[in-house]
């Protein structure tokens, strides 16, 4: 049976893809279940943020491809959940309320942010292959930096 | 081109006396710009964590920066990982200095903290010995 | 049953809480309550020194968490001691949203309030194991 997760380590940490969902460049996963589709951010996305104290979510529910549908407070920042496509969200996920925690626990699991339904065409989305790709490059990418890794 | 392995650099962190706050302090430099390219690993994670931190140094050569005697960084990484790359143990370095520890362990003050920059010189000296560098 | 409570901090090196919940530990068991609290090193139970687990195993501890890892809890729990109380220096954030301690090796302006605050949680914990002990 093939494994729930493509991953790869970078430094100590295990950055993983789960399989079966589909992507976007904004770190932002979508599992289709039939007219819903579930959401959150990835591995990746929950990792370069850091430990997450907040989650907020805004007054409405309709939103733009690209629009923030939730945001999530770090030490580090205020990021934003993109919407994947234009949607409406049917249900926000009310425990991040009390438990922020999990988004970073289990980002694919009890972390989810939103249930949504899509109101346009799912544009652009990548396989669960194409972005574990772009994640290695962009993780690298980020601990070149961090690191001011340089070759003589 | 000069290929750097990665290095690990484990702090004690000790509470019990200011040696640990030194070591710790030290550590941090190295991770903040001495050596900025080293991977910081939390000791307690060894233990607690799941096996990023134990599975790391295995795989890469590791430095235990050390507080006192007891060693426990070096210990905990003999223990769960492998073997040492080099060791840093601050007590015995006051000793070769002729420093005392610093007398509070919460706040250090200005000469503490330039004796965690001279901790942070030393456990640079072994970086880079290990790193070596293999030419490519 | 050792008389002084036990408060042990994760000191996680990698994150803000970590320093956090150290600094309060020791504001705590050296200005605080000096006579009725103490701390020992996390990494002699991560090495499984046997005086120290036993100094656990013999004492009321309080956990000091610095994040949702809880190292220190369940480094105590691995020697066999009890947590008597257990605080989590995120879930002070939240109660302080307007604080946003970013300095990992010297505490910054934010870190040193949120320091304070968590030692007054500490002391308080103390107080109430001590005389529980009583």
């Amino acid at each position: 049976m093939a494994e729930e997760y493509l991953s790869v380590t970078v430094d100590k940490f295990q950055l993983r893809v789960r399989r079966g969902l589909r992507y976007t460049r904004d770190d932002v996963w979508v599992q289709d279940a039939g007219q819903a589709h579930r959401i959150g951010i990835t591995d990746l996305a929950q990792r370069m943020g850091g430990d997450i104290v907040f989650v907020d979510f805004p007054g409405w529910d309709a939103f733009k491809e690209g629009e923030p549908l939730a945001t999530y407070e770090t030490i580090k920042a205020v990021l934003d959940v993109k919407a994947p496509f234009d949607c409406e969200v049917k249900a926000f996920n009310e425990r991040l309320g009390e438990k922020p925690e999990l988004i970073n626990e289990d980002p694919y699991g009890l972390g989810w942010v939103a249930e949504v339904a899509s109101k346009g065409p799912a544009k652009g989305l990548l396989t669960d292959q194409e972005y574990f790709s772009f994640m290695k490059e962009k993780a690298e990418a980020e601990t070149r930096k961090l690191k001011g890794a340089d070759d003589d | 081109m000069k290929i750097r392995p990665k290095v690990g650099v484990v702090s004690c962190s000790g509470e019990c006396c200011s040696l640990g706050t030194l070591s710790r302090v030290a550590t941090r430099l190295i991770l903040e710009g001495v050596r900025p390219e080293t991977v910081t690993l939390c000791l307690p994670l060894f233990l607690a964590g799941d096996s990023g931190e134990r599975e790391f140094a295995q795989r890469f050569p590791t430095i235990p920066v050390d507080g006192c005697h007891k060693q426990c960084a070096k210990k905990a990484i003999e223990k769960y990982s492998g073997s040492t790359a080099a060791d840093v143990v601050v007590e015995a370095l006051l000793e070769e200095w002729g420093e005392k520890a610093p007398a509070n362990r919460r706040v250090l003050g200005e000469a503490d903290v330039e004796l965690a920059e001279r901790v942070a010189a030393e456990i640079a000296k072994r970086i880079d010995w290990v790193q070596g560098g293999q030419d490519a | 049953m050792t008389e002084r409570v036990l408060v042990i901090p994760c000191s996680g090196i990698g994150k803000p809480f970590g320093s956090i919940g150290r600094d309060a530990t020791l504001r705590v068991v050296d200005e605080l309550r000096p006579g009725k609290s103490e701390t020992d090193c996390l990494s002699l139970l991560v090495t499984g020194d046997e005086e120290a687990v036993r100094q656990v195993k013999d004492s009321l501890c309080i956990a000091v968490d610095g994040c949702p890892l809880e190292c220190a809890r369940k480094n105590i729990e691995m020697a066999g001691g009890v947590v008597a109380a257990h605080v989590r220096v995120m879930d002070l954030l939240r109660e302080n949203r307007g604080l946003k301690p970013r300095e990992v090796t010297f505490l910054d302006g934010d870190g040193e309030k949120l320091s304070a605050i968590l030692a007054d949680r500490i002391a308080a914990k103390v107080d109430e194991l001590a005389e529980g002990q009583r």
